[in-house]
């Protein structure tokens, strides 16, 4: 009798360790529903999602290079870049200090989104070519990338005739696009929840029904494995992080779309974002562990938590450390979850 | 060759295969390593840390509160 209370006082011992992070975000929107009960409005949850969009379009690109075992740094950074490129490609017409005076008529949008991508992709194949390639860390490549990519931003924005400014007043079609919404029987949609749902569709497709998905969770398992096993290392790698630089480039046209001003702090910090939702939505750094509806549900948790710290007047200093330690604590317990499965 | 001697050559040749298969068994265990694996604590330090921090995320967001 006394042995079996002593393993269920551990069973509940280990689960509460292995929950303690959500136990205690689900306290903490628990007192922001009993101080504001209308924290549960749909509206509100559609604002959360709204601000929760671009930065899950970039966490999905994220969690395949978390996948593989590896990181990146340089995601917002890069985010950055191609939200100041893209900007300056959709501002209005009639506005005197564009960037483009040239431009005397509305580009079609999909040129800018065009040119978005093609940046992202190009950041994220110098990343994917150092990581499969020379065998560097994901760690270091991106890191280095992460200063090029701000160095590149910081040259554009600089580039302007009026100095640098931040890129602003963009025309309505671009407005409309991003920031418009669907009317369903009086109920507003806004497009960027549509967009993020649409990306996280087509990547749940790509994890888990394609060879590239599944070649990816074995490298990220065990890269010497996979590779003794036929799966092409490089060419596999190359390709996650292609399609993590396609997202990178939506991610940031939309972004410059939803803030409507893009400067040369764009996009700090929201690499952190999006690693942090990718952990606490359970994708492993030990590679070869995670899923789309876990990067998901990390993201807007990590919204909601944001929300509810701005809401309950957190200092934004304090903030940052209270980010951090949700990280570290996020990552402890899944060390701890391996740990105990060896 | 007698009998015996035919014995011991078999017994031979069954240890060197029993060998060379220890030997492929190795490099999978060896390849399996990863980030996790080069942190060499126990499972109950790791109870403690994760006590630790959830006390200072706690203390944090109880001082975030407050100092307002």
């Amino acid at each position: 009798m006394e042995k079996k209370k002593a393993i269920d006082s551990k069973k509940a011992g280990e689960f509460l360790l292995n929950y303690a992070l959500y136990i205690i975000l689900g306290l903490l929107i628990l007192v922001v529903i009993i101080i504001e009960p209308k924290f549960l409005s749909a509206a509100n949850f559609i604002k959360i999602l709204t601000q929760a969009s671009t930065r899950g379009i970039l966490a999905l690109g994220v969690a395949g290079m978390i996948v593989l075992a590896g990181t990146d740094l340089s995601a917002g950074r890069i985010l950055g870049c191609c939200a100041a490129v893209s900007a300056s490609l959709v501002q209005s017409i009639t506005y005197a200090s564009r960037m483009y005076p040239g431009i005397t008529k509305d580009l079609p949008l999909i040129l800018p989104l065009m040119v978005s991508i093609v940046i992202g992709i190009l950041f994220c194949a110098l990343n994917g070519f150092g990581v499969a390639k020379l065998n560097l860390h994901a760690f270091i490549v991106s890191l280095g990338t992460q200063l090029i990519a701000y160095g590149f931003t910081c040259i554009y924005i600089d580039s302007q005739a009026g100095g640098a400014q931040a890129i602003s007043t963009f025309n309505q079609k671009f407005l409309n696009a991003v920031n418009g919404s669907f009317n369903i029987f009086g109920f507003k949609l806004p497009y960027l929840i549509c967009y993020f749902a649409i990306a996280s569709i087509i990547m749940w497709v790509v994890w888990n029904k394609t060879t590239l998905g599944k070649n990816m969770f074995a490298i990220g398992g065990n890269k010497e494995a996979a590779a003794v096993s036929g799966v092409n290392i490089t060419r596999n790698i190359m390709g996650i992080y292609i399609i993590a630089g396609v997202l990178y480039g939506i991610a940031a046209f939309l972004e410059a779309g939803r803030i409507q001003s893009v400067n040369t702090s764009t996009g700090l910090n929201y690499d952190l974002d999006a690693i942090s939702g990718c952990v606490i939505g359970g994708v492993s750094f030990s590679g070869g562990v995670g899923t789309i509806p876990g990067v998901i549900i990390g993201v807007v948790i990590l919204q909601v938590i944001n929300y509810s710290l701005n809401f309950l007047g957190v200092n934004p200093y304090l903030q940052y450390i209270i980010k951090g330690i949700i990280i570290i604590i996020a990552v402890s317990i899944d060390v701890r979850k391996y740990l105990s499965k060896k | 060759m007698s009998k015996k001697e035919e014995d011991i050559q078999k017994e031979d040749i069954q240890k060197e295969d029993i060998q060379e298969e220890d030997v492929e068994v190795e490099i999978p265990k060896r390849l399996r390593e990863n980030l996790y694996d080069r942190i060499h604590v126990s499972v109950k330090t790791m109870d403690i840390i994760i006590v630790i921090l959830i006390i200072l995320l706690m203390i944090a967001l109880v001082f975030g509160i407050i100092l307002q």
